[in-house]
């Protein structure tokens, strides 16, 4: 990458900022990643109340204890709310408004044709990525009605459950975030009073944590930086100070998380338009309806669970499979080929033939960095790691000439992640002590079929991405060969998988004027 | 063995429709060897199709017109032998299906008749040779690539992984020794390799390409010359010179005017189609020069006959004709034409938002993503006034002739993920028919179509009836993105019966096979190019 950074954001993915009316209505947990707030209780709520309890008054009653946090600034403590499409059928919204939902989260995560696609159940069986027994929790989401008067449904060759069920209803998800975990136990308890005279219950509840490390990096409990590559939004009438153009290698339309606005597709997103009954919603552009989406967003749920010690072992295992010494390296075994499976060396830095790239700011590993001129033939940062199957820049291309367009391309499946860890840190990454931990993935996305969903199925679960062959992702995939390029000849290994879906759906991440609109419901 | 692309469509008599697809769904009966659901692994009826590509069946359901049975076949060699073995193995399926169509109205009318009476046992073959379509346009993503070689060289690379495991053997070897090794190694399983390669396009094909595409090219630009020629032949220079600068100037005014996007149409920079004119500026020139050069003698040759002059005077003549021609073709004639396609633009309407019908959607989805390939299928009408239907009719002739000739590495701007794809028009050219065999998902293959290949998809579909808001033929359409989304989807029928002979390979590892393959087949290679070869592997 010669001495220079590719580019000079004018803003960063730490300090853009979304202009007025857009950040007063906007969630904070869309434009920050509450580095202030390092802990968060993330409660999963069912609701169960009676037919004397309106759907909006639990709503009203977190007003009053937890108010959902805009995105205009710096607060402490912060909350975050999401809700799913069960979620929002309950509290009372019209068919009418849903339909003007997306597909995707009218038909929630583990929808059958959706669990193909990201590879969590294929036919009868789950996938190896997913916990023994099936996912704990979803919205449980009923499978879309369709009026077959013609009876070619029942000429479909699929003989599989058309309905998953999970133990765990999860109507919404209110996350707390505060400084300390102490705090955050005593404010998520009343939370859970109020909300039970609501008939809301907490039905799942995990205390999550950035934990930075003295780097001031959040690492995952396999060790590995984590949350480091985020895209930069852009859009110059709504968010402050943006450039005349999109950032190079990590600009993004800002409508590509935030709805209401113009997209990577070139279109605006609309929502769910409600009429006018309420003060609180405004669409300057359509004086007649209100739409329901504008500044919010929809927010990807995963909860994976990680085996440490089964990570790192296999990883050791692998190493000494292929004749690598770490001890000679003074690094613990495995560390070489973990590396390799993350596309990035422990320090967060991305790998490139013979080392790593190189830093700017020597505080931060780079997240300006491309892989076409660099490690073309993934002779660094393998071609199959996690990381680049994430995000894979314009290592897509097989041309000069394609470089651009690809990159572009790629761009326009990002999204922001605000993911958080749980369960407590492992002491010794080699021995398994049978705590439960791991990852809430959240992601924030305004299209969750080009979005999550492309970057699941197309470059994360493809066992053909790029020229690989039989292949997924080596963290998060079901388990299968891995391609290390090396020269004169790549080396291959097996890898198992040690991260498990324990349960998932998509959320509606809506608007602060939204919210209102709903708690009036 | 060149690679063909056929379809055949037939109107389907609307009370038997349920039948028909029961009866392309029972095709997929008892011959799958997939997964439980998954739409199909068919090693019986690749066996005995044994040049097929890929084979697909559906029938189109619209409320615009009666159900139409489609069968869309990719295979190598001549189709007489393909239709045969495809009749050898479902004739009697087939015979049924045409029972279930309604009775053709022209000659084939007598042989349907024949085949498809009670009793019949008179082979199909021949009445579906009689309705085979030729595609309009079409686009193979390894091309030159038969389906043998194909099979053969995901063999070879298999087995080169195989033999080179977790690549620890080949730590302390060159590339070369490495190639060398496993080209000893492997010969007695592929004796071909002792075999140089065949090219994959013969260089007689590429030359027929390129001078199929001039002739086009020239024919299209030699019959814009004739306005101005005439207005030479009728007017002197002075005038002439008058009226085609005051008509250009007029042109121009209104092009000017109308040529940016409306508001909420622009998705790109504006200006697309002109600003790559002026960077291709010295490709516009040599095409305007080898026109007057190939012209000339025709024109020349018309002044002789018709205007009884001597051939000096006539090459004087038809110069000065030529001349005039090429600068009302540059100053008036094309504006003009962008100017009309600009009206029809502005005032044409597209569909935001066209309805699915659930039933058919939740079938599609269904039957999709089950392996690394999929298939689509659809039909769209095309716009009724005559203008855009000449667009669709010559745009997409050129589009073909230009992509056979100019893309030989499977490149369709900058993605590669299309194996066969065609475009037929059916119904006298009402609706346009296009079926394709891509790889990944149905929704990653439409984003790369708004995302690297937007231009040449609106140009060819620009003319259907609700296809998003296009600019200048080229710019913005499909680069709505969700809007031609909704289009396509609302065009599309569930695809019944659908089989590839390489289900597991994209075109991609089809290529990466192939490099593979040819470095085994040198004999020696520089250190440079084994080195190459090796990042293969």
């Amino acid at each position: 990458m010669g001495g220079r950074p590719v580019s000079y954001p004018a803003t960063s993915a730490d300090s853009w900022k979304l202009a007025e009316p857009h950040a007063s209505q906007a969630q904070g947990m869309i434009v920050s990643g509450y580095n202030h707030l390092p802990v968060s209780q993330t409660l999963f709520l069912e609701f169960d109340w009676d037919s004397s309890t309106s759907g909006g008054a639990w709503l009203k009653a977190l007003e009053g204890i937890a108010p959902v946090t805009a995105a205009d600034g710096k607060k402490d403590p912060s909350v975050g709310l999401g809700i799913t499409a069960t979620g929002l059928i309950k509290m009372g919204v019209e068919e009418s408004v849903m339909a003007g939902f997306s597909a995707p989260f009218l038909e929630g995560m583990f929808q059958v044709d959706r669990m193909r696609r990201l590879n969590d159940r294929v036919g009868t069986e789950w996938s190896s990525c997913v916990r023994e027994g099936g996912p704990l929790w979803s919205a449980n989401t009923p499978p879309p009605q369709v009026h077959d008067t013609s009876g070619l449904m029942s000429t479909l060759p699929r003989r599989d459950d058309t309905s998953i069920t999970t133990p765990i209803t999860v109507d919404a998800m209110l996350i707390l975030f505060c400084k300390d975990s102490r705090e955050g136990r005593t404010w998520s308890d009343r939370v859970t009073e109020v909300l039970a005279r609501c008939g809301v219950k907490v039905v799942r509840h995990r205390e999550t944590n950035l934990e930075f490390d003295k780097h001031d990096m959040v690492r995952e409990h396999f060790g590995f930086g984590d949350g480091l590559s985020q895209p930069i939004p852009w859009d110059p009438k709504a968010i402050e100070g943006a450039g005349r153009a999109p950032d190079h290698v990590n600009g993004i339309a800002l409508g590509d998380i935030l709805l209401g606005h113009v997209d990577g597709h070139h279109e605006t997103t609309v929502g769910p338009m409600v009429t006018r009954g309420s003060t609180h919603l405004d669409d300057p552009d359509d004086p007649d309806n209100l739409d329901l989406g504008l500044n919010g967003s929809y927010l990807v749920v995963r909860e994976l669970w990680q085996d440490v010690a089964g990570f790192w072992n296999n990883a050791a295992e692998v190493e000494r499979e292929l004749g690598l010494d770490s001890e000679a390296r003074k690094e613990r075994p495995g560390t070489w080929v973990a590396e390799r499976i993350i596309g990035r060396a422990m320090s967060g830095d991305v790998l490139r033939p013979g080392g790593v790239a190189d830093r700017y700011d020597p505080k931060a590993p780079a997240n300006d960095f491309l892989f076409f001129d660099d490690d073309f033939r993934g002779l660094g940062c393998p071609l199959g790691s996690h990381m680049r199957r994430g995000n894979p820049r314009d290592g897509l291309a097989t041309k000069a000439s394609q470089k651009d367009s690809l990159l572009a391309s790629s761009n326009r499946h990002r999204f922001l992640r605000r993911g958080r860890k749980f369960g407590p840190r492992i002491a010794d990454p080699m021995v398994d002590d049978g705590a439960e931990r791991g990852l809430i993935f959240l992601i924030v996305n305004a299209d969750i079929e080009r979005q999550f969903e492309f970057v699941q199925q197309v470059w994360m679960m493809s066992p053909s991405f790029g020229t690989l062959f039989d292949e997924t992702d080596p963290l998060i995939g079901p388990g299968s060969r891995f391609t290390i390029g090396a020269e004169p000849v790549r080396r291959r290994a097996d890898i198992a998988n040690f991260t498990k879906l324990a349960g998932g759906e998509y959320f509606f991440l809506p608007s602060l004027p939204a919210i209102k609109w709903l708690s009036e419901l | 063995m060149r690679l063909r692309t056929r379809s055949i469509a037939l109107e389907v008599r609307p009370s038997h429709k349920a039948k028909l697809v029961g009866i392309l769904v029972n095709l997929r009966g008892g011959r799958s060897r997939g997964r439980e659901g998954e739409p199909g692994y068919y090693p019986d009826v690749l066996a005995r199709l044994p040049t097929c590509h890929f084979l697909s069946l559906c029938v189109f359901e619209s409320a615009d017109y009666d159900p139409t049975l489609v069968i869309e076949a990719n295979y190598d060699g001549d189709s007489g032998p393909f239709w045969a073995c495809l009749q050898h193995l479902v004739g009697d399926e087939l015979r049924e299906a045409l029972r279930c169509c309604k009775r053709p109205l022209d000659h084939s009318g007598k042989l349907y008749d024949s085949i498809t009476e009670p009793g019949s046992r008179r082979d199909p073959a021949p009445f579906l040779e009689c309705h085979v379509m030729r595609p309009k346009a079409f686009f193979h993503g390894n091309r030159g690539m038969p389906r043998d070689r194909i099979l053969a060289e995901a063999s070879l690379a298999n087995a080169v992984q195989d033999r080179l495991g977790n690549g620890e053997a080949g730590r302390d070897k060159t590339a070369e020794e490495l190639r060398e090794g496993l080209r000893t190694e492997l010969m007695p399983k592929f004796p071909w390799l002792a075999e140089k390669p065949k090219p994959r396009i013969p260089l007689g094909e590429t030359a027929l390409d390129w001078l199929k595409l001039a002739a086009a090219l020239f024919l299209f630009l030699h019959l814009c010359l004739v306005p101005g020629a005439v207005i030479a032949g009728l007017i002197g220079d002075g005038k002439h010179a008058l009226l085609l600068g005051a008509a250009s100037v007029a042109m121009w005014a209104v092009f000017n005017k109308f040529r940016k996007p409306l508001e909420g149409v622009s998705t790109t920079r504006p200006g697309l189609l002109l600003s790559r004119l002026v960077s291709n500026a010295h490709i516009v020139l040599a095409v305007l020069a080898a026109l007057f050069l190939f012209s000339w003698p025709i024109v020349a040759a018309g002044n002789v006959l018709a205007l009884d002059l001597e051939w000096s005077a006539a090459w004087k003549n038809s110069a000065r004709q030529l001349g005039w021609g090429i600068g009302w073709l540059m100053l008036f004639i094309l504006p003009g034409l962008l100017v009309w396609m600009r009206y029809l633009e502005r005032h044409d309407s597209s569909q935001e938002a066209p309805q699915t019908d659930p039933v058919m959607l939740r079938q599609m989805v269904e039957l999709e993503d089950w392996i690394p390939q999929n298939h689509m299928a659809s039909v769209v009408s095309l716009r009724p006034n005559i203008p855009r239907r000449l667009v669709a009719y010559v745009g997409t002739l050129l589009i073909h002739l230009a992509l056979r000739a100019a893309v030989r590495d499977g490149y369709l701007g900058s993605m590669r993920t299309i194996h066969c794809a065609h475009w037929a028009f059916i119904n006298n050219g009402s609706r346009m028919l296009f079926l394709s065999n891509f790889d990944l998902s149905w929704e990653a293959y439409f984003d790369d179509f708004i995302e690297k290949a937007h231009e040449g998809v609106t140009a060819i579909w620009g003319g259907s009836v609700g296809f998003p808001p296009t600019t200048m033929l080229i710019e913005d359409g499909a680069a709505h993105g969700r809007a031609f989304k909704r289009w396509a989807r609302h065009s599309m029928s569930p695809t019944r019966f659908w089989v590839s002979a390489y289900p597991d390979l994209t075109v991609d590892q089809i290529e990466r096979n192939n490099r593979i393959a040819n470095g085994l087949c040198a004999r020696r290679l520089s250190p440079k190019a084994a080195n190459a070869w090796a990042g293969d592997l």
